[in-house]
């Protein structure tokens, strides 16, 4: 096998070797690359802190499954310490089943700042897709006599004020896509179309590019992408964690991924050359 | 009659739901939440009809020996386990988020962060400037990349700008005709479900 042929026949465990030292290196060992705020969370941040004023209602649907995690829950925390700095009154759902657990796992840091009860509520799983929004959103107390763990909720302070969907200020979720749970579109549809309401929202990067028209069109509100989104909010928020964490992991990762690409095309352009002329190839 | 009876439910409900966002007819409107309500209440039962019908299935596995019955096995027993410590003691219990946050989220948080290693994998096997068309994908693709971490950031301050107009403009008007497309493909789809032109959902009846 020639040179160029080797380049573009690596082997795959060397690709997963190099990319797991990438991340892992520069996450025991930060290199604090600098990054800038973009505009997108800029506004968005912008908006809240203009937007939300102590004790508004803000229904927060946790929208995540474990697999992503790692890429949300940064997100989620950041905004939700923005939050607990407003000291508003967070409604918690989760349009998927494992968001109750995930809510309960992102709520813990905020339970001082977020009293249980008169701040937050986890009022668990809604189940029924789209249609389960729409009937929350008209009725919540037709859907949710009782919290995650089985309090009822219609004596809660934090419920105070609560009717339905017109009481709410703004409608945020963090969202992992339409598996299992309400997507983007959805809580577009039955929050900014139907009710009128700003909704929103933090998501996977993968899930950016395909969720933009939403946010350019102004149909949502707010719009947080990816760990870089997380990172760029906690510097916003004033409280550095994992987003901020993963940037130097994410820089040299893309760079990794660059150089291969990049590899596999100067090993197949020489060949190409090399076949044109008639040669061998070295 | 086994599809008829399903498909009249069908149009009859999904009419009740068109003319309550349209029109303002309060009998339409309130019939509109209850069945909204309702949709909420079947996926609850459906849920439960799902976690029994994963049981049956590979108890089945299990009692005629197929291929990987030891993983419904363990499937069940894990399964079963679970159910038992949220019933008996809540999903609020230490030990039932003990499980959740120290089994479950790091399995599914492993099992996403191993598309990594098959996108790294992928792309340096896949992404060749073959001709003009995949030149461009490619060469946008490397300014989106660096353009959305610091590294790109400090290669070139033009660079988080410059991937931000390849998603806000290029990107924004492919997804534009996508969504609008696939908008007109659901709403003949809906029409034919509706008035019962279309019966795939039904299954072929076995």
């Amino acid at each position: 096998m020639s040179t160029y042929e080797k380049l573009q026949a690596i082997d795959k465990r060397v690709i997963y070797i190099l990319l797991a030292l990438s991340i892992a290196v520069p996450l025991l060992f930060p290199l604090g690359l600098p990054f800038s705020v973009g505009a997108e969370v800029k506004n968005s941040y912008d908006w809240i802190e203009k937007n939300i004023n102590k004790d508004d209602l803000v229904l927060f649907s946790y929208d995540i499954s474990t697999g992503a995690m790692p890429e949300l829950g940064p997100i989620t925390t950041a905004v939700m310490a923005h939050l607990a700095k407003k000291q508003v009154k967070i409604i918690g759902i989760a349009t998927m089943t494992d968001g109750v657990m995930m809510a309960r796992q992102l709520y813990a840091p905020f339970a001082k700042d977020l009293p249980y009860g008169e701040k937050f509520v986890n009022l668990g799983f809604l189940a029924g897709g789209e249609s389960g929004l729409s009937s929350f959103l008209q009725n919540p107390y037709n859907v949710f006599k009782a919290d995650a763990d089985g309090k009822p909720i219609e004596s809660m302070p934090v419920m105070k004020g609560f009717k339905d969907v017109k009481d709410i200020k703004v409608m945020i979720s963090v969202n992992c896509g339409p598996v299992g749970g309400c997507s983007i579109e959805q809580w577009v549809r039955q929050g900014f179309v139907t009710h009128k309401k700003p909704v929103w929202i933090g998501l996977n990067a993968v899930m950016a590019p395909g969720s933009m028209p939403y946010y350019r069109s102004g149909q949502l509100t707010g719009y947080i992408a990816g760990i870089r989104g997380a990172a760029e909010y906690e510097t916003l928020v004033g409280r550095a964690g994992l987003g901020t964490s993963a940037m130097d992991a994410q820089s040299i990762a893309h760079a990794l991924i660059i150089i291969f690409i990049v590899l596999g095309n100067v090993g197949m352009m020489a060949i190409k050359r090399s076949k044109a002329k008639g040669g061998a190839i070295k | 009659m086994r599809k008829a009876l399903p498909t009249a439910i069908l149009s009859f409900v999904a009419t009740i739901i068109l003319v309550d966002y349209w029109f303002k007819v309060p009998v339409i409107n309130n019939a509109a939440k209850d069945i909204t309500t309702w949709v909420s209440l079947i996926a609850n039962v459906a849920l439960g009809l799902g976690a029994v019908n994963l049981l049956l299935v590979h108890s089945r596995h299990i009692r005629l020996k197929r291929q990987e019955w030891g993983n419904s096995t363990v499937l069940i027993a894990l399964m079963l386990f679970v159910a038992v410590v949220g019933i008996a003691q809540s999903s609020n219990s230490p030990t039932y988020r003990w499980i959740y946050d120290n089994i479950n989220v790091p399995i599914g948080s492993t099992l996403f962060a191993t598309a990594a290693f098959q996108i790294a994998s992928a792309s340096y096997r896949t992404f060749r400037a073959r001709n003009v068309e995949a030149a461009l994908l490619l060469l946008t693709g490397i300014f989106v990349m660096l353009g959305k971490v610091p590294l790109g950031e400090m290669m070139a301050s033009w660079m988080p700008t410059f991937a931000q107009w390849i998603l806000d403009v290029w990107n924004t008007a492919a997804q534009r005709g996508i969504m609008m497309c696939t908008a007109i493909g659901l709403i003949i789809i809906s029409v034919r479900v509706i008035t019962g032109m279309e019966r795939g959902h039904f299954g072929s009846g076995e």
